[in-house]
Parts: structure tokens; C-alpha cells; sequence
């Protein structure tokens, strides 16, 4: 299923098997520590299935400075 | 334990039954959005009273810089004061001169104050120190860009809090920021400043004690509970992040992540030994005053001066 998502200000599409939050953070290697992630504004689990409908944004909220 | 609390933890569900926003691996426990927002509350609050860091007639400034943990920090410390007419609270916000970084988090910092009613001022290293973080590091082409910065804010927050007749100053410093710091400091063999960390730093004079509310909260639950109050943050990066810390957060969040509780493992042993470690370590030059600004040094020129003046 393909699954859009916004990551860093950037909207991007990616296919995904099993379309789950965790499968999202995974294929993309990103540390589920870093992160929160909102499905249609919602902050949601990593156990979250996604739909293509889906409005999926990746918060980033560890940085430095 | 309750056989309802167990039910809805093997269903996924927070304890009070609500479907959950938030899994705390290292508690192994979901927590609903009303849920996980008191148990948060209530770890700040803990701190606050289990090391006394606040007392009856306290001025506090804190020092906001727009990011996510100081605006969380000015929202819960005017929130948990509000009604506290011996206790004053104050933001400071420094103003280093970073360009395209600097400026939307003054903005956002002077938003949320006016919102929650804290007086809030701007210092700023032009005014304070005589240049911007920018044109100093382009005039001295100086690479450890951190120490710069880090040794500019710690003297203006220091001498802001004089001058505003403060007798704390709060800092934002989270569970990821002390746990970094451990390792940073056991890596690079500084038992001096390993000894220095804490809840609250010792009084000495000329300093104005630091003292790190939200040092038992993780980054990542203070980001979640900014965003489900709606307290607006910046989460733009440093442009000039460099140093050994980058490096140690991404083996620490790595390691939280393959082993949830590694954080708190870190803090936890470390204030265990922390007393040995204050007792083992020999001042070489006892703290007098600098011979150029008069600020409190334990050299004749403090580091500020010979850095930025």
C-alpha cells in the first residue's frame, strides 16, 4: 500500500507491505526513540495500521542546540 | 495488581480503559492522553519537592529559548507557582545572534509568556558581550562553536539572574540531556564537572544556583506533552551542533531503544556514586574573581573574557 507521509517539512510517498507506523519508522531507519508520529492530526502508536487516505506526519523531537 | 489494570494493559488500553496515545516502554505501561498528561505533572512536581528545589520566597528565572523543553519548563513552573504570591517567576530568553534560527524562537518564547502572563526579557550576546555569536566565531574562525555559545549563555543567564535579584535560575535540561552529559563527561575523564551535575548545583558565590525540574523527563515525553497541551515549539535544529554530544545522543537513543530504561539507568547509577565522586575531587584553584569583568573565576581570566573579550 502506498503511504504518504511527511518527515522534515517534506511530503514523500513510500510502498509499504505492512502499513503500520512501525513498519514506516523501519523502512525509513528512523529511531522510534526520535520520534512521534500523527495520523490525521492524532498522535498515534507505533502498533498503528495506516491507511492511503491517511494524513501521516513524522515529528521529529530529539535534536540539539 | 488490579485484574481490571491487567485486562486493559494486555488489550492495549490505557489503565483507565481509553485508548492510549503513548506506550512508556520502560514502564511497559499505555497511557491515554488525560493519563499520560497527570503522570507527567506529577513526575515534575516530584522533583520539584523531592530535592526542595524550590523555597519559600524564591525569585526564579528561567531561562526560555523556544525549543520544547524550556517552554514546557515556563508553562509547568508559572502553572505549578500560579498561586504562590511568595514566589516570582521570570523568563530570559538569550538571544546568541544565529541567524534564520534565533529569531522565531524569541517570537515563540514572547508568545507563550504573554499567554501565561510570565514578565519575560531578551538579553543578548551583542549587548552583553559586545558580538553576535555569528560575527564572533567568523572573526576568531574558531571551530568548537559550543563552547563559544555555551560559556556566552551560562555567564549572560548568570548575570541576568543577578541583576533581576534572582535566587534561582531554572534551566531546561531534560533525562536525555543529563544522561548524554554522564557519558560525555566519563569519556572525556572530567570528574570536576561529573561533579558538578544534578537537580541543583551547589551555592557558591558569585553563582546563582541552577537548579533542572525536568531533569527525570525524557525529551521525547516532554515533546508529546507540549504538543498535547498546544504549547507551540520551535524544532528547528543548531545550525553550529558539532562537538561530542551528537554522537553520544545517537548511541544513547540507540541503546533506549534496543533497552528501554537505559536513560534512567544512566541517571540512576550516576547520582549513586556522585557523592564519591564530589569527595575525590581536589579544586586546583579555589573561586575568586575575574581581574577583567569581576564575575566569580577560578583562574584570573575567566573563561568569558577569553573567549569573547
Amino acid at each position: 500500500m502506498k503511504i504518504k507521509y511527511t518527515f522534515q517539512d517534506r511530503e514523500k510517498t513510500i510502498e509499504l507491505e505492512k502499513p503500520t507506523v512501525k513498519s514506516l519508522l523501519e523502512k525509513l531507519e528512523i529511531n522510534p526513540e526520535t520520534v512521534l508520529v500523527s495520523r490525521n492530526k492524532e498522535i498515534v502508536l507505533s502498533s498503528q495500521k495506516l491507511d492511503s487516505k491517511d494524513l501521516v506526519e513524522i515529528i521529529q523531537v530529539i535534536s540539539g542546540g | 495488581m488490579n485484574p481490571t489494570l491487567v485486562k486493559n494493559r494486555k488489550a492495549g488500553l490505557c489503565r483507565c480503559g481509553k485508548q492510549p496515545v503513548y506506550f512508556r516502554r520502560y514502564e511497559g505501561l499505555y497511557y491515554c492522553k488525560g493519563c499520560f498528561i497527570k503522570s507527567f505533572e506529577k513526575k515534575f512536581k516530584k522533583t520539584l519537592s523531592k530535592y526542595r528545589l524550590v523555597n519559600h520566597g524564591d525569585v526564579i528565572v528561567c531561562g526560555v529559548s523556544g525549543g520544547k523543553d524550556s517552554s514546557v519548563l515556563i508553562y509547568l513552573m508559572s502553572k505549578v507557582f500560579e498561586k504562590r504570591k511568595d514566589i516570582k517567576i521570570i523568563a530570559v530568553t538569550v538571544d546568541e545572534g544565529i541567524s534564520g534560527y534565533r529569531k522565531e524562537t524569541i517570537d515563540l518564547s514572547r508568545k507563550l509568556c504573554k499567554s501565561i502572563n510570565v514578565e519575560h526579557r531578551v538579553y543578548s550576546f551583542k549587548e552583553s558581550l559586545g558580538s553576535s555569536l555569528d560575527d564572533q566565531l567568523k572573526k576568531t574562525k574558531a571551530k568548537d562553536y559550543c563552547t563559544y555559545c555555551g560559556v556566552g549563555r551560562r555567564y549572560i543567564l548568570n548575570k541576568a539572574s543577578k541583576d533581576l535579584k534572582a535566587t534561582k535560575l531554572c534551566l531546561g535540561h531534560n533525562l536525555d540531556d543529563e544522561s548524554q552529559s554522564v557519558i560525555m563527561n566519563y569519556m572525556r575523564g572530567d570528574l570536576l564537572r561529573a561533579g558538578r551535575m544534578g537537580s541543583a548545583t551547589k551555592v557558591l558565590k558569585g553563582f546563582i544556583q541552577r537548579i533542572k525540574p525536568l531533569r527525570l523527563l525524557p525529551e521525547k515525553e516532554i515533546a508529546l506533552y507540549a504538543i498535547l497541551k498546544g504549547i507551540k515549539f520551535s524544532t528547528k535544529e543548531c545550525p553550529y551542533i558539532s562537538g561530542l554530544r551528537p554522537d553520544v545522543r545517537n548511541f544513547i537513543n540507540y541503546m533506549e531503544n534496543k533497552h528501554p530504561g537505559t536513560r534512567y539507568a544512566i541517571l540512576e547509577n550516576y547520582d549513586k556514586i556522585v557523592p564519591k565522586i564530589k569527595e575525590s575531587v581536589q579544586y586546583k584553584n579555589p573561586l575568586s574573581n575575574c581581574v577583567k569583568c569581576k564575575e566569580p573565576s577560578s583562574q584570573k581570566v575567566c573563561k568569558t573574557c577569553e573567549l569573547w573579550k
